[in-house]
């Protein structure tokens, strides 16, 4: 296989273990940005053309207001705060990938936490667009956060809606960072091979590295506390969305459970999603001999772990709601299983619990077809299980007199389609501007980073 | 700006060579030995015998201002304005334990990326060596500063037995 045999080109030579020779990754990686390709060119226009589609549904609704969309009483929340707990859990992988495995030595991750950070910080770009949609007047968005007024107005602290506003925007930050200060070695290694104009603004970047030891010893320090604020913070964020709804009293969100349910889904969505992408992005960047079957296949062995836990959480839900004497918990989980909502039910169901299971077999896991074809379908049923959660409890809740179904109107799914058009739009533009992997990591551990092609 | 420092530079293929040379020079009592490569090789920085970054101390500073800054921002804001809401008591640290969390993360994080941008600056300043391309690329630079041309015989006898490719004189 040609994989195999570009990958040994690439090997270091070793003896006895050590390393005998750093290998040359900066020319792969440099191949692999620039102007993209008349493919990847044409699925750029078409993201942008998808995020116009969304931009377009959004202008609507200002002018219009949110009688456009399909929200109504008592479904106050659909396909917005949906859209929004899925990027949140999508973005959830990169600082898992990166962070959580550094921490853990997991080497595989070498070759792919570039890329799945880069992935976090736009789907954390795509997520905190739609709490800002959602509030119908976005020009007002500025008032979730505290800042002194003439009004000795404050924010409400006590409300979990706060809580994620700080956990957010936290998450965003120290993601941008710590995807920056990993790129900056990479950026210095760049800015000495090309020329021109190119070389000038790698070098700004770099903001002057040298690779001294001097400069070494800070900076491996450093990321390594990156690592560990990341880590807690990683698990935070969506233990807090879990408790915009956990907080609330309404049938089928008032759980224990809904913290670490919802940080297995993430890192689960999260991970496919990165495997998603990863398939078709490393054969358009020329970066096969990089990212390895070996890697994929270490991807999948996280998303179906999650998945179980994952399945095992939904298990737990229902038998808590049955084994319980809550007559309005036991009606809202019925509803959902065989009420108006059950097609997205056991869509989530078999995308989620059953699909991934055929991912025990080493044959599914290492043929690229199979794997992204799970991979889609892990992303499609944690959308759905995001729908599940976030609508089916407010529309199914203590009061029978209110309850009442919700369908989103075109104008959100215009929008829900921007959003994706959106987050591939900047993703693909990304990869052609900066390194889709990480150039120092993989010198410093080449053979892991290589593994498969032993 | 620091004084010009004439010495050798030269330059090793593997982290493991330039790692036995820099031991053995310091072995002789050669000091000031300065190394450049493209990713962090933990035996030349041990066989540099550099001390630990103080970096932590910064960070732990950070994260501390930043759950303090967490809990007086909810606590004096909700003083400020004493609204019971949900008939929770006016200052509720619980629930503010979750801002203090996000706060000190935050703060702890910006002044580690503080901190790691301002040490990589003075690690710069302060152990200055001649630039090469390839060392950001796949080699590794040793640069030993010799006082005399006794010394500098010595040492580049060393560089070369431990495998070094290319041994030059070089200013940093």
């Amino acid at each position: 296989m040609s994989t195999q045999v570009e990958s040994v080109r690439l090997l270091p030579e070793t003896h006895g273990g050590a390393l005998e020779q750093i290998p040359d990754i900066t020319p792969p990686v440099i191949r692999s940005l620039g102007f993209p390709k008349a493919l990847h060119f044409g699925l750029i226009l078409l993201s942008a053309a998808a995020a116009a589609v969304g931009g377009w549904c959004w202008a609507q609704q200002i002018e219009r207001g949110m009688i456009v969309t399909g929200l109504h009483s008592p479904v106050g929340w659909g396909v917005y705060i949906t859209n929004f707990v899925f990027w949140v859990g999508i973005a959830h992988s990169g600082t898992l990938i990166s962070a959580v495995l550094f921490l853990f030595r997991a080497r595989f991750r070498t070759a792919v936490y570039r890329a799945a950070e880069m992935m976090t910080v736009i789907g954390v770009m795509t997520a905190g667009l739609f709490p800002i949609l959602h509030v119908g007047r976005p020009w007002f968005a500025y008032w979730l956060f505290p800042y002194p007024n003439h009004r000795h107005l404050w924010v409400n602290f006590k409300s979990p809606l706060l809580w994620d506003v700080f956990a957010v925007s936290t998450y965003f930050t120290v993601s941008a960072v710590f995807l920056f200060i990993g790129m900056i070695p990479d950026l210095a290694s760049l800015r000495d091979r090309v020329d021109g104009w190119r070389s000038k603004i790698y070098g700004l970047l770099a903001l002057g590295w040298k690779n001294g030891d001097g400069e070494w010893r800070g900076y491996a320090r450093g990321y390594l506390f990156f690592a560990a604020l990341a880590t807690p913070l990683v698990i935070s964020v969506h233990s807090v969305v879990s408790w915009d709804f956990a907080m609330g009293i309404v049938p089928g969100w008032h759980s224990t459970l809904f913290a670490p349910y919802f940080v297995a889904g993430a890192i689960f969505s999260g991970v496919a999603m990165v495997i998603t992408l990863l398939i078709p992005l490393r054969k358009a960047l020329g970066l096969e001999d990089l990212i390895t079957p070996h890697h994929l296949d270490m991807l999948a062995k996280v998303v179906l772990f999650t998945s179980l836990i994952v399945f095992y959480s939904y298990a737990t839900e229902y038998l808590m709601v049955f084994y319980g004497g809550s007559p309005a918990e036991r009606s809202t989980f019925l509803f959902r299983a065989t009420g108006f909502y059950a097609p997205v039910f056991w869509t989530m169901v078999a995308c989620n619990c059953i699909i991934p299971l055929s991912l025990f077999s080493k044959r599914v896991r290492s043929n690229r077809a199979a794997l992204l074809v799970v991979s889609l379908l892990v992303n499609v049923g944690m959308w759905f299980e995001r729908f599940n959660i976030v609508v089916t409890s407010t529309a199914h809740d203590q009061d029978p007199a209110s309850w009442a179904n919700y369908l989103p109107s075109l104008y959100e799914i215009g929008i829900t389609i921007g959003s994706f058009g959106w987050f591939f739009m900047w993703l693909l533009i990304v990869v052609k501007l900066l390194p889709a992997i990480s150039i120092a990591e993989l010198k410093e551990h080449p053979l892991e980073g290589s593994a498969h092609a032993h | 700006m620091p004084t010009d420092v004439s010495g050798l530079l030269a330059t090793f293929q593997s982290p493991g060579a330039a790692a036995r040379a820099i031991r053995e020079l310091r072995g002789t009592g050669v000091q000031g030995i300065r190394a450049a490569m493209p990713a962090p090789y933990h035996e030349v920085e041990a066989a540099l015998g550099n001390p630990p970054s103080q970096i932590g101390w910064w960070t732990l500073g950070g994260a501390i201002v930043g759950l303090a800054s967490g809990y007086a921002l909810t606590c004096w804001t909700s003083a400020d304005w004493p609204l019971v809401i949900g008939g929770k008591p006016i200052v509720s640290p619980i629930p503010y334990t979750v801002i203090a969390f996000e706060c000190m993360v935050l703060i702890g994080a910006l002044v580690n990326l503080v901190a790691v941008l301002t040490s990589a600056f003075v690690g710069r300043r302060r152990a200055r060596m001649p630039q090469r391309p390839a060392f950001s690329q796949n080699r590794i630079g040793v640069f030993v500063p010799c006082a005399s041309g006794t010394a500098e015989g010595s040492c580049e006898m060393i560089l070369r037995r431990e495998g070094a490719e290319e041994v030059e004189r070089a200013e940093a």
